[in-house]
């Protein structure tokens, strides 16, 4: 447990001694004085000492309560029907000292969860005092799915977001400038490319697509052990190469199941289906990936063998089969490839020495609105939305993903009925529905006859 | 159920508080020329505050009911929190150096979308919300 107390401090002192100590490997001889950052480091340690020796956890039949702090002391009473998550974790040091990460996750905790390491048995025990049954039925993936999971979870800004920090933290240590070698390279590359592209779309292609494999690359290793263990009652999902995790949780406590549809998945018919679990993991939309790739023809059937609530036939309402329906479905699509074809016509014509610039943003930004378009004619066909006595379930596209949400409707936190002037002229209105949580996924469908909509979702 | 602050809380405020004062008279004095109309601006708030502070804490009262908990709070505004059983998840009883020396625990009752903090209350009271949390009902 000490680590975990001076973890969050330790980054101040830790990068000087490791600097010093590569001085001292390199040249034999170290140019700072140490002593203060080994009064530091000593300090740290003991109010780390200190930590541990105030933290408790008590156990009783139905309550647990945890107590901690060295000057600002705090005593937590939680119900054991509160918790919604139990995760661990063990990277290579909790493995050296036969210890655990434990983190317990409640509605009210924010992002992360209450944090403390136990020796292994201890946390295991712990564990099995929340979750009693064995989940005996287990589901491993092939690589094929894994790598589908990785990629629809890849973007290139988390790419960005970890190279940054690595690429920072090495020019520190080694005292070179990383960062301008890679640009100079990118630009190198998209210069020797010989396509009717400007080498600065180019440019920008490369570095999207570098960041883009770093980050399937990270999300690949971290899933590559990915797998599921069930009973009637819980769930586990097991992930993690270097720091083994798992994270365990009642069917009970899941809000919303959700499946969805990546561009990629699209292609490969496929699709992945998640729990969302109030206050679970750092991410928006509060999702646990359960299945990460499936035959779209077998997620419905699968999702309610795993969830009973999920709804398998219930009466669904749909918007309007019209040809004006089907053109307020596209009119975004042409709007958005309208504006883009009339600036780039305006920077042509501004700025003709841009206008290879200019028609290669074109090229890209049509290709997107292209896809856009597919999909709002996919939801003019098959959005819907279907409230039984008990469940709820609604099918629309958020961004550039296809997605269909299932909930109890106990877990609905917020249901808005939207009428803009197009739809008042036409009596139809968009429904958005909020799962109950602090970042609770939301999902809305569109052009649906209001009156019906109404009837439907007051109809109790 | 019935809590009211008690006066060692007043006191722990009115610490604090002054702490603060002087703390941030001495930034001040460092980084602007403190002259006397400053110094009289300075001192009228924080008279102000130091006799706000008690009449604040005193209006504080905490109903700990079957079904919910209240709090009133307020003198020139005042604020009523109603939190359902079931919008409450747990309770936390937290104490500083100065305020464990006067055996008085500050309460947070944390729900699905909202923090709400007592201020300190003896250490008993505390401890007895925070069995009636742990033991609720959750009907509504």
């Amino acid at each position: 447990m000490i680590f975990r107390f001076i973890i969050p401090v330790l980054f101040i002192p830790t990068i000087p001694v490791i600097k010093a100590i590569l001085e001292y490997l390199i040249i034999g001889n170290i140019r700072n004085f140490m002593i203060f950052e080994a009064i530091a480091i000593f300090i740290v340690i003991l109010f780390g000492i200190a930590g541990i020796k105030n933290y408790r956890i008590i156990l009783s039949s139905n309550i647990i309560t945890l107590k901690r702090g060295f000057l600002i002391r705090k005593k937590m009473i939680v119900r054991k029907q509160d918790i919604v998550a139990f995760k661990t974790s063990r990277s290579i040091f909790d493995r050296l000292f036969c210890a655990i990460t434990c983190e317990i996750s409640t509605e009210a905790q924010g992002k992360k969860g209450l944090v403390f390491k136990l020796y292994y048995k201890d946390g295991i025990f712990l564990k099995k005092q929340f979750y009693h049954e064995e989940q005996n039925i287990k589901i491993k993936f092939t690589l094929i799915k894994k790598m589908v999971m990785a990629a629809a979870s890849s973007s290139f800004i988390t790419g960005i977001l970890i190279s940054v920090s690595l690429i920072k933290r090495a020019e520190s240590l080694l005292g070179i400038a990383i960062d301008e070698k890679i640009i100079k390279s990118i630009n190198k590359t998209a210069h020797n490319i010989k396509i009717p592209i400007s080498p600065v779309v180019n440019a920008i292609i490369i570095g999207v697509s570098a960041f883009f494999l770093l980050s399937f690359f990270i999300f690949f290793l971290k899933n590559i052990t990915f797998r599921v263990l069930y009973n009637s009652k819980e769930i586990t999902v097991k992930h993690g190469l270097l720091i083994s995790r798992s994270s365990t949780f009642k069917k009970a406590h899941i809000n919303a199941v959700i499946t969805e549809q990546t561009f990629l998945m699209r292609l490969l018919g496929s699709c992945g289906i998640s729990a969302s679990i109030g206050e679970f993991g750092k991410g928006k939309g509060e999702r646990a990936t359960i299945i990460p790739c499936i035959k779209k023809k077998y997620s419905n059937s699968c999702a309610s063998a795993l969830f009973s609530f999920v709804i398998k036939e219930e009466s669904k309402l749909k918007p309007d089969r019209t040809i004006e329906t089907q053109n307020r479905f596209l009119f975004k699509p042409l709007i958005f490839s309208s504006l883009i074809i009339a600036v780039s016509v305006f920077l042509c014509v501004k700025f003709p020495q841009f206008g290879n610039l200019a028609l290669s943003f074109l090229f890209v930004f049509i290709c997107l609105v292209l896809y856009y378009a597919d999909l709002c004619k996919t939801a003019f066909y098959k959005s819907y939305l279907a409230v039984g006595e008990e469940t709820l379930s609604l099918w629309g596209i958020q961004g550039l993903k296809v997605k269909e949400m299932n909930c109890k409707r106990e877990k609905v936190g917020e249901i808005r009925i939207t009428r803009f002037p197009p739809d008042i002229w036409h009596n139809t209105c968009k429904v958005r529905i909020t799962v109950r949580s602090k970042r609770a996924p939301t999902l809305k469908v569109l052009h649906l006859d209001y009156e019906k909509a109404k009837e439907m979702i007051f109809d109790e | 159920m019935h809590f009211k602050i008690p006066q060692k809380t007043i006191v722990l405020w009115e610490i604090r508080f002054s702490l603060l004062a002087v703390v941030f008279w001495g930034i001040l004095f460092f980084y602007i020329e403190m002259n006397y109309t400053i110094n009289l601006i300075f001192m009228f708030f924080v008279t102000i505050i130091s006799f706000y502070m008690p009449f604040y804490l005193k209006s504080f009262e905490i109903y700990v009911k079957d079904k919910r908990i209240e709090i009133k709070s307020g003198i020139i505004i005042k604020t009523e929190y109603i939190l359902p059983n079931k919008a409450l998840i747990y309770g936390e009883a937290f104490t500083t150096p100065i305020a464990a020396k006067l055996d008085v625990f500050a309460v947070a009752l944390k729900g699905v979308r909202k923090v709400i903090v007592i201020p300190e209350l003896k250490k008993e009271d505390a401890e007895a919300i925070l069995e009636r949390i742990a033991n609720r009902e959750n009907a509504d």
